[in-house]
């Protein structure tokens, strides 16, 4: 960059001498040239004709701009309800699949998939501390299990108890009444 | 008003009256082009760039929603389509000149750069001519831009910036740049 600082004697000089590129102007023979190419362009856009792929090709090129939007919110909705529906696909066939056969699974496995769940927590009465609520019998030092029916809601994380709790032993229901119900178990001893 | 004027002409080209385009194009072709020329030292190009930057406001016209005057919304128009086509054609320039018209102001400044007769003076206008656009050529296209439409457009710093899309401190400082570098490089002929 120069390095000298202008005066305002030779800024109005420079002007002056720059004020001579204004003097570089076309004729009228140069006006009236530019005058017929300009209005024979102006008649082909008016005109203009594209084939189908290029109009195809801006069309979408337009659509795709204006409903940019519009595809973004419909794909987060369509993300959203594909991830519910995949976790809860999960959840019913990872019990399926994964957890072993748990006494009295055959009367549950004739539960239709309405049915309420049922989750089993395997308590020992050895391991249960003296201070807890005892509604867990001991039948000829049998494990017991408790269960709880579960409600199963929109989202697998999401589940409420709405039943009282039922017992049973490892070699089958202690009341002999059907589960009606999914089972799903949890802890160590499945 | 101008801007007024040119606003009404515009609603009847959008309500389908075509050939009132014709006015603006007689009204602003001269010193569209003389800013394309300016900017491209090159009177073909210039006119092909003219021509084009009129067919994009022409098509173009039924977007425009008077937020800016016409004016500046074409000026903003043939500037992206000079450099457009200046980036495009960045390693194939060359230059041809306008004809000088003879005025008294161009007579008057030879006239104080000698007293040799006519036809040195003539020579003198044309190796001036050349230095002027040669020099405007060593300019980025951002220093080219701001000193032709402020020192030969004679446009305000306020309407440079709005064309530009700039701030009036960047147009001023390009302008300062702009004219430093334009001095050193004419020094011989601001004596």
């Amino acid at each position: 960059m120069p390095s000298q600082k202008p005066t305002p004697e030779a800024e109005e000089r420079l002007s002056q001498l720059l004020r001579i590129k204004r003097q570089e102007r076309p004729d009228a023979a140069f006006w009236n040239k530019f005058d017929e190419e300009l209005r024979s362009k102006q008649l082909s856009a008016l005109v203009c004709t594209q084939s189908w792929y290029e109009r195809l090709g801006k069309m979408s090129l337009v659509v795709a701009r204006r409903s940019a939007t519009a595809t973004a919110v419909i794909s987060v909705f369509a993300l959203g309800i594909f991830s519910v529906s995949q976790s809860e696909f999960f959840a019913n066939n990872n019990t399926d699949k994964t957890q072993p056969v748990l006494a009295g699974e055959s009367i549950a496995q004739d539960a239709t998939n309405q049915s309420p769940l049922f989750i089993v927590e395997d308590s020992f009465i050895a391991t249960l501390e003296p201070t807890e609520p005892v509604f867990i019998q001991t039948i000829d030092a049998q494990p017991l299990y408790e269960i709880h029916t579960l409600t199963q809601r929109a989202s697998s994380s999401s589940y409420s108890i709405n039943a009282a709790t039922k017992q049973f032993t490892v070699g089958g229901l202690t009341n002999n009444t059907s589960l009606g119900a999914k089972v799903i178990r949890t802890g160590s001893q499945f | 008003m101008e801007a007024d004027e040119d606003l009404l002409i515009v609603r009847k080209i959008q309500a389908g009256d075509v050939d009132a385009f014709d006015a603006l194009i007689l009204k602003y072709r001269e010193r569209v082009y003389s800013v394309i020329y300016n900017l491209t030292s090159n009177r073909e190009d210039a006119s092909d760039l003219t021509q084009d930057a009129f067919i994009k406001a022409f098509q173009s016209i039924n977007r425009f929603k008077g937020k800016s005057s016409f004016f500046t919304w074409l000026y903003r128009i043939a500037l992206n389509t000079t450099l457009t086509h200046l980036r495009k054609n960045k390693l194939r320039r060359f230059l041809s000149f306008e004809k000088m018209a003879d005025e008294d102001h161009t007579a008057g400044f030879i006239e104080n750069m000698t007293s040799e007769s006519d036809s040195d003076k003539a020579a003198l206008m044309n190796e001036l001519q050349e230095k002027l656009n040669d020099a405007f050529q060593k300019l980025s296209v951002k220093h080219r831009t701001v000193i032709t439409l402020f020192e030969i457009d004679g446009l305000s710093h306020k309407e440079i910036a709005d064309i530009t899309g700039t701030s009036i401190g960047t147009v001023r400082s390009r302008l300062h740049y702009a004219k430093q570098f334009l001095q050193g490089e004419l020094k011989d002929y601001l004596r």
